[in-house]
């Protein structure tokens, strides 16, 4: 709401007992690029893909500029003092579990809101529809590039990449098509407009799944360990055009465990643990001087 | 009467074998395309995710159905709708639409559960991707799962409609025994002239038994066709 492209407030997500995100708050400027670190299990696919809503939030709000993506989450706009303090009074009489305690907050608050009357929810709903977008049209706008490509098995590259576009009506077919070529061109591919995914080496999916993000002519483009899947020798490539996509001005936060891109690329490097964002600060900071010692101990692991 | 007579009797009566084979082939080719579409249309509402009430419902009516289907002889089914449609229109159609409805709603509870299977088997990241790119659910299951969950399933299909062109034959005992009027279906036909020429029985029943096998080798050999096709379609 504030300036940022994207931004997610008070992020909680919950696999059925499992808390994996347990508070995550951030905001991405136009143009910035973020670089999402951390173990496995710390969380950060699952807040990339709240960001998007792949993955619903339990609680908590992510915002795309103006508009919301998920429902109102009352705690965030007011009362959020007087919940944590419930929160903490709760936890300290009871020390039960963080999920139990913040149902029980929900249903204070509903009552909270039958005493406060019609006024409030009508102040609720209304804020809602001012901000809500779909999130389909919301989707449109955010470009997502996968560990494993996941490219359209039945469709040639060339359809993969003008499906949405038309489909969404957001383009002509030939206005699609030429762009899609276009963007082909700029990554040399332009032999297998007409080929299909199952032919392709891991390196070339992956371009291919990034200019297709492009093809929607997103405003920020999320990337969940987009080298991950490949064979070494051809995660230099994916890097490269997302180097040259950083260059032109893109927004990007990319899920990785690229250090040397990070160091290059990045803008704001977040370090999470356990479901929360443990450190952030530009590349120098965080891998010359981290400051906790879980990012401490990661680093070292990794460099 | 000799062998050769009743080859001379069989040749006699190729016209009418012709016509009850085409009558068989036209209630298996209906159904057939009736089954695929409750098919398609049971697997989505199985698969959908359960968020709203509606969804819920039509996923309750849908398993209802394939269990009841699934779980009830195709005779008793038959014999049901015939009755019915005695009992509604007080009279017994003669024509071929009966026959269709019936096995067509037999094969799509048998297709939805084809089609489901194949729906499951399409990798998740494929929903994943058309979802992050904008398309609805629907229309990313439409444009980029259903036809691979298709590709995945079509010897599973064509065993199906293998079974539905054989089960046809059930259609002759309507026939014999409950609507002299209905049109006459391959095996009918085969059992009312050898029950006319009882020395032909056997004779009847082997020519109607070779067609049968003529026609499903006809179709393996379609299924195999379109399957080489759909290969090479990604090479």
């Amino acid at each position: 709401m504030n300036g940022d492209l994207i931004e997610i407030r008070g992020l909680y997500k919950y696999f059925g007992k499992l808390q994996v995100l347990k508070g995550v708050s951030c905001g991405i400027k136009k143009g910035e690029k973020v670089v999402v670190l951390g173990a496995s299990g710390s969380g950060k696919s699952t807040m990339l893909r709240c960001m998007n809503l792949l993955e619903r939030p339990t609680y908590g709000e992510v915002w795309l500029q103006d508009n919301l993506l998920t429902p109102v989450d009352p705690y965030l706009h007011e009362d959020i003092i007087k919940a944590s303090r419930t929160f903490k009074k709760i936890k300290a009489a009871s020390g039960k579990d963080d999920a139990e305690i913040i149902t029980k907050i929900k249903k204070e608050d509903l009552l909270h809101e039958k005493r406060e009357g019609a006024e409030y929810s009508r102040l609720m709903k209304e804020f809602y529809k001012a901000h809500y977008l779909d999130e389909n049209l919301a989707r449109a706008k955010i470009g997502m590039v996968f560990q494993h490509f996941n490219l359209f098995n039945n469709l040639t590259v060339l359809q993969n990449m003008t499906l949405a576009p038309v489909q969404l009506k957001l383009k002509t077919k030939e206005e699609a098509t030429a762009q899609a070529m276009e963007l082909l061109g700029k990554i040399g591919l332009t032999d297998k407009a007409d080929s299909y995914p199952s032919t392709l080496s891991g390196g070339q999916k992956q371009r291919i799944a990034i200019v297709r993000s492009l093809c929607m002519d997103p405003q920020v483009m999320l990337f969940d360990e987009p080298t991950s899947a490949l064979d070494p020798e051809m995660v230099g490539e994916v890097l490269d055009l997302m180097k040259r996509l950083a260059d032109d001005g893109m927004t990007m936060i990319v899920v990785t465990h690229e250090i040397g891109f990070a160091r290059e690329v990045a803008d704001k490097v977040l370090f999470m643990a356990d479901g929360v964002i443990a450190e952030s600060g530009t590349p120098s900071e965080v891998f010359d001087n981290p400051q906790t010692l879980r990012a401490q101990q990661f680093l070292s692991s990794v460099l | 009467m000799t062998f050769a007579e009743k080859l001379a009797k069989l040749w006699d009566l190729r016209g009418l074998f012709a016509e009850s084979l085409g009558y068989s082939l036209l209630i298996a080719f209906g159904a057939v395309v009736l089954g695929f579409i409750i098919g398609v249309i049971l697997a989505v509402i199985r698969i959908a995710p359960k968020k709203n009430p509606v969804i819920k419902i039509l996923d309750g009516i849908a398993v209802t159905y394939i269990t009841v289907i699934r779980g009830t002889p195709t005779l008793v089914q038959l014999l049901i709708l015939y009755s019915s449609v005695l009992v509604i229109f007080k009279s017994m159609s003669t024509n071929l639409i009966v026959p269709i409805i019936a096995f067509g709603i037999n094969s799509g509870a048998y297709m939805a559960e084809i089609i489901r299977s194949g729906i499951s088997s399409v990798d998740a990241g494929q929903m994943e991707a058309g979802r992050s790119l904008g398309l609805s659910w629907i229309t990313t299951m439409r444009r980029i799962v259903i036809p691979q969950a298709i590709k995945t399933t079509v010897p599973t299909i064509f065993n199906e409609i293998i079974i539905l062109v054989k089960e046809t034959s059930v259609v002759s005992v309507i026939a014999l025994r409950v609507n002299w009027e209905q049109k006459w279906d391959l095996l009918g036909m085969a059992e009312k002239q050898g029950l006319a020429t009882p020395a032909c029985y056997i004779v009847f029943l082997f020519f109607a038994a070779f067609l049968y096998l003529a026609v499903v080798m006809l179709l393996t050999a379609l299924q195999h066709l379109i399957e080489r096709r759909l290969k090479k379609n990604e090479r």
